[in-house]
């Protein structure tokens, strides 16, 4: 395709959110300042509970995923729980950083969100097991922990 | 913070499908493997030609055929045990009821005998010999001889009997014809039926399935997991299970009495059938005192025969249904995935409901891997319509 800016622009928070809300119709968000706020509930299967998810995402930040309802850690019943930055509150981890899963380019609708939702797929599927099933990266050492943030 | 979502209500076309999809999906992992059915067929063949081959029974042309859940393809695992039970009819062509039936059972008992390893495999039942293959290929034959039933003609039949000392009417080809009258009708449902396609949720969207389950209808399927979850509920006392042709007889007939009503889903149809079974019981205080699920195929066959000579059939019968109802309807409204699981895990098995799991999840994961796996607006993995996952790897601890 031809294209008439020799630099592409990433998309901004309305077009974020706009798109967000064109792939999840339920969904509320907005943004405010400099900072997109997005919730949504998510069901991995029919047969799944609903889970409450946050997207939160500044521009040069990277987009921070949260799961509000129910209480992951309390479902989990002393397990702890796998591929996430912190337990309480539960953010998840679904890309690689500086991979280009995830770069501000891309839009939060069609990255973020389905990740989170096959997050959930496969943390069921652990909760049900024992394995996690989701593949994925090894823990990272702390003093690399901060990476992520410029991704 | 923002206004909270709304919740979106449950939608249980949704989730009656998807029960429909590990149903199916169950039922495959239960039921007799290609290769089993393959080494039954030959093993079965080989003492038919066997009995053939034996001057005096030659003259009576025998022929070997399977009954009950082999001929009509509503095979289940055992619990237990991973051994196969294969009933056979030896059918004495020639033969009819003015043959002595403990002569003709002799006749076939003793030509088996004159082969080693039959001997030694050999045991007597009822109405049956048995070969017990147990040690290599984890299955027994029951070959039970009958001759031709000339007077009610057809494929009708009359089998020995040790206890009765009498022929016995009996129609295996004739049931079996009988059943696929009912099967042969799709149910009627509102939604695209996984049972029906053949497809699982994530199949459904991603690919074509192989062609071997096309096999199966519904109500086969429906019949094995009521099998299933009878010899689950009777594990620890099985004497008191209801025998398999009554629930295949009865579901038959409740599947026929549903006529052209339209469900829901599919999974709403088992829920019917299982609803409507007793209403096919005839019950002794309107029916000469006697309880009676009538064979229909054939005259004075009673499966419920049993029932008039120990009061606990009945009853297991009636707890066992009340179970079943209670159990399926409870998985359509189990509040999470969790409690889904450990319910399903009741009425097909807790292995086979595991092996069904790890069959979603591979599934999920080469969709995935493929960049094929559709997520739908509400976040539902593999339904179809969603849009495919662009690939990510999960990060972190």
């Amino acid at each position: 395709m031809a294209r008439f800016f020799s630099k592409e622009r990433p998309p901004t928070l309305t077009m974020q959110l706009f798109n967000l809300k064109c792939r999840m119709p339920s969904g509320i968000g907005r943004v405010k300042g400099n900072t997109l706020t997005w919730q949504c509930w998510m069901q991995p299967t029919p047969l799944s509970r609903i889970y409450l998810v946050e997207v939160r995402y500044s521009p040069g930040g990277a987009p921070q995923v949260f799961i509000h309802e129910p209480d992951l850690v309390a479902l989990a019943g002393g397990r702890s729980l796998p591929h996430v930055y912190s337990q309480k509150p539960t953010r998840l981890c679904l890309y690689l950083p500086l991979s280009g899963e995830w770069s501000r380019m891309k839009l939060l609708s069609e990255t973020i969100i389905p990740w989170t939702a096959l997050w959930l797929f496969f943390f069921e599927d652990w909760l049900l097991g024992e394995k996690w099933n989701g593949g994925g990266h090894s823990p990272i050492p702390p003093d690399k922990a901060s990476i992520e943030e410029a991704a | 913070m923002i206004v909270k979502p709304t919740p979106p209500p449950r939608n249980r076309y949704q989730v009656g499908n998807y029960l429909g999809s590990l149903l199916e999906m169950a039922c495959q992992e239960l039921e007799l493997s290609d290769t089993a059915r393959k080494r039954a067929t030959d093993a079965y063949t080989a003492v038919g030609s066997f009995l053939d081959a034996d001057p005096k029974l030659k003259l009576w042309q025998p022929q070997i055929y399977p009954q009950g859940s082999v001929a009509l393809g509503t095979t289940v695992k055992p619990i237990s045990s991973d051994e196969f039970d294969v009933d056979l009819v030896c059918h004495l062509v020639r033969g009819h009821p003015g043959l002595s039936q403990r002569g003709v059972k002799d006749a076939v008992g003793n030509r088996l005998r004159e082969d080693a390893n039959y001997n030694r495999m050999m045991k007597e039942y009822k109405r049956c010999w048995r070969l017990n293959y147990a040690e290599d290929a984890r299955m027994h034959l029951d070959i039970t001889p009958a001759v031709t039933d000339a007077e009610l003609g057809g494929t009708r039949i009359q089998v020995t009997d040790k206890e009765s000392k009498r022929w016995e009417r009996s129609n295996p080809k004739g049931y079996v014809d009988w059943f696929d009258g009912f099967a042969k009708k799709p149910p009627q449902v509102k939604t695209l039926g996984y049972i029906l396609n053949r497809k699982t949720f994530v199949e459904a969207a991603v690919e074509p399935l192989p062609e071997y389950p096309l096999m199966k209808d519904f109500l086969r399927r429906t019949v094995q997991l009521l099998k299933r979850h009878r010899s689950l509920h009777f594990e620890k006392r099985p004497d008191e299970a209801p025998i398999s042709v009554i629930l295949t007889t009865l579901a038959a007939k409740a599947y026929g009495s549903i006529g052209a009503t339209t469900f829901d889903t599919e999974f709403d149809v088992i829920v019917a059938i299982l609803a409507r079974m007793p209403d096919h019981i005839k019950k002794p205080e309107m029916n000469n005192g006697e309880w009676e699920i009538p064979n229909e195929t054939t005259v004075g066959e009673n499966f419920a025969e049993k029932w008039n000579k120990d009061r606990r059939l009945p009853d297991a019968f009636s707890e066992w249904h009340k179970s079943a109802l209670g159990d399926f309807r409870a998985i359509a409204d189990a509040p999470d995935n969790e409690t889904a699981q450990r319910l399903l895990s009741k009425v097909i098995g807790e292995r086979a409901i595991g092996a069904v799991r790890n069959r979603i999840t591979e599934i999920t994961s080469k969709a995935r891997n493929n960049r094929v796996l559709p997520v739908s607006s509400t976040g539902l993995v593999g339904a179809a319509g969603g849009t495919p996952v662009r690939p990510n790897t999960f990060f972190g601890h």
